[in-house]
């Protein structure tokens, strides 16, 4: 691997300073588990990598007022054993337990997996369901950005230069909220998914449905909101009629990757299947 | 890998054939394009391209390979190399304008990856491909609305 | 271009070496510290055979620069004194050996940190870690083997 200069600052503060100086050249290290991939395939080439291992402050997780804020440098397996994530929703739990392997879940970060932007990776998905926020920080203030603004394309966040992440809040779910997080492999269980779906639905008394979130992975070039299915469940029961009618509109809002996972056409069908099985879970 | 676009300019035909021909002019439609230059009947330059975390620095030649202007069509051949990454990029683009104010473009392009380049997978590279297209037919259809 | 200074515990022994910021881990304890039990497969983190614990974790060695062990144990499979060493060689649990020592290192981790793991999370853990040659079986009934003996 190419020669480069370490640094790991004990400070956000001096990390924000270094990062400022010299934002085209320095590569920003959380786990570390994409980034050396590409190094060592020699694709990048940064001067610089700024490990951020250091800043306790970034591995944070905790309860908030009802919600909950999750830190960058958490990693999926300690994100997947916490109880405070556990008490907001199950299924965000077993999000970052799906991901990946052990050793991946033991090194990689919350910060780095948004901030890589692979719209089958299982995380954001479930955050974009329970209206996920990310809060993010350069020399020159604080930004909040909602996750639907954060991915921008494949492999795209709306970062700006000498932007980092350092955390991602979570507001209050709606009384009675259920959530589920179904991830679709149909090759290996360590892979990513080759279709996804977490869907958080409230109903009333009377089971007519008054929150609908349904969010898809590896269904387009960023993970999905399929707003046109949610809007079809309001107001509505949660009946057969409905959940095929939101299901549908799910699969029609996708515009899937034709990769080694699947066909684009595949993806789409499979859109539509697992949204059907999320939502009859949470109906 | 084939990449098809359209693009609908409200200007006679003959202009839209007239800036598709000046390479110098059209090369700079291209987004992220530097440093261009004309070369033998060609043009010479450099597309900056971003495809994911990977910066990629392609610097090449584009020329036409062969016109038919009652037909209104060309060829255009384009040969660039990443040299640090190490790999190649071979595009053909067969452009058709029909029409006349409105004059319609229409661009099928057949695009080969060689060399390293190719690890970032087909899927990545298609993608940031098509963007590169869809902004040079906007961008073209500026230049002649401009002209 | 940088170095660093880097002071681990390595199987319990303290390691104080300078390390250039691009040495990754598998390479420092495989050619600088003389521990090959460890083995490089995929190097891109998915074959497993690489695994070694830090600070109780499992973790890929190729996916690790050596800075990012300043501070920490870490453990390979030459620190491993355990039963399961010896139930991989009763129950078949490998052939060619290759995989071996990242599944060892693997599952001693989890039994550590789950000692009454279930069958089903015996599979899930050490999903990461691929064999080619014992179709896996002998390698989880030696894991709850040694979880029953407890």
């Amino acid at each position: 691997m190419r020669p480069f200069d370490y640094i790991e600052p004990e400070r956000l503060d001096e990390a924000l300073e270094i990062l400022a100086a010299d934002p085209d050249d320095t590569l920003v290290m959380a786990g570390g588990t994409s980034l050396v991939i590409l190094m060592k395939q020699d694709l990048v080439r940064p001067e610089r990598v700024l490990g951020l291992r250091r800043i306790a402050e970034l591995r944070a997780i905790g309860a908030t007022d009802g919600g909950l804020a999750l830190g960058a440098l958490a990693t999926h397996g300690a994100l997947a054993r916490s109880p405070a994530v556990r008490a907001h929703a199950p299924a965000l739990a077993a999000t970052f337990a799906a991901v990946a392997t052990v050793r991946i879940r033991e090194q990689a970060t919350l910060g780095g997996n948004l901030a890589h932007a692979d719209p089958a990776q299982d995380p954001p998905v479930t955050l974009l369901a329970l209206d996920g926020v990310a809060v993010a920080r350069s020399r020159f203030g604080e930004r909040r950005i909602p996750l639907d603004a954060l991915f921008v394309d494949l492999f795209e966040t709306s970062l700006e230069p000498g932007e980092i992440l350092l955390r991602v809040e979570l507001p209050r779910l709606p009384a009675g909220a259920r959530a589920t997080y179904k991830k679709f492999l149909p090759a290996t269980l360590d892979d990513y998914a080759t279709v996804s779906v977490a869907a958080v639905i409230a109903t009333d008394a009377s089971g007519v449905c008054t929150h609908a979130r349904i969010a898809l992975g590896g269904a387009a070039t960023v993970p999905l909101r399929a707003r046109d299915a949610e809007r079809s469940l309001a107001g509505r029961r949660l009946d057969d009629a409905a959940i095929r009618e939101a299901a549908a509109l799910a699969a029609a809002a996708t515009d899937p990757i034709d990769d080694l996972r699947g066909s684009s056409d595949y993806k789409r069908a499979m859109a539509g299947v697992w949204t059907e099985r999320a939502l009859r879970e949470v109906a | 890998m084939k990449l098809e676009h359209r693009v609908t300019v409200d200007a006679p035909r003959a202009k839209v054939w007239a800036v598709l021909m000046d390479l110098p002019l059209a090369a700079r439609c291209v987004p992220g394009t530097r440093d261009v230059a004309p070369e033998g009947d060609g043009v010479r330059g450099t597309l900056d391209v971003r495809v994911g975390p990977v910066k990629l620095a392609l610097g090449g030649r584009v020329a036409i390979e062969s016109r038919d202007e009652d037909a209104g069509t060309a060829r255009l051949r384009a040969d660039a190399e990443d040299r640090r990454i190490g790999g190649a990029v071979r595009a053909l683009v067969d452009l058709a304008v029909s029409g006349d104010a409105p004059t319609e473009l229409r661009l099928t392009t057949d695009v080969a990856i060689l060399g390293r380049i190719g690890e970032l997978g087909q899927p990545l590279i298609a993608r940031q491909a098509d963007k590169v297209l869809a902004g040079f037919a906007q961008c073209l259809r500026a230049t002649v609305a401009g002209r | 271009m940088s170095e660093h200074r880097i002071r681990f515990t390595l199987n319990g022994t303290a390691v104080d070496v300078t390390v250039p910021a691009e040495r990754l881990l598998v390479d420092l304890l495989r050619y600088d510290l003389g521990k090959t039990g460890t083995k490089d497969g995929c190097s891109v983190g998915v074959c497993g055979l690489c695994t070694v614990q830090l600070d109780g974790a499992p973790m890929s060695a190729c996916l690790l620069f050596a800075t990012q062990v300043d501070g920490a144990r870490v453990r390979t499979v030459e620190g491993l004194a355990s039963p399961l060493q010896e139930a991989f060689i009763d129950e078949g649990g490998f052939q060619c050996g290759i995989c071996t020592s990242g599944q060892l290192v693997a599952a001693d981790a989890l039994l550590r940190a789950k000692p009454d793991a279930t069958d089903a999370e015996i599979a899930d853990w050490q999903m990461g870690n691929l064999c080619r040659c014992t179709g896996y079986y002998g390698i989880t009934r030696a894991i709850a083997k040694v979880r029953d003996a407890r």
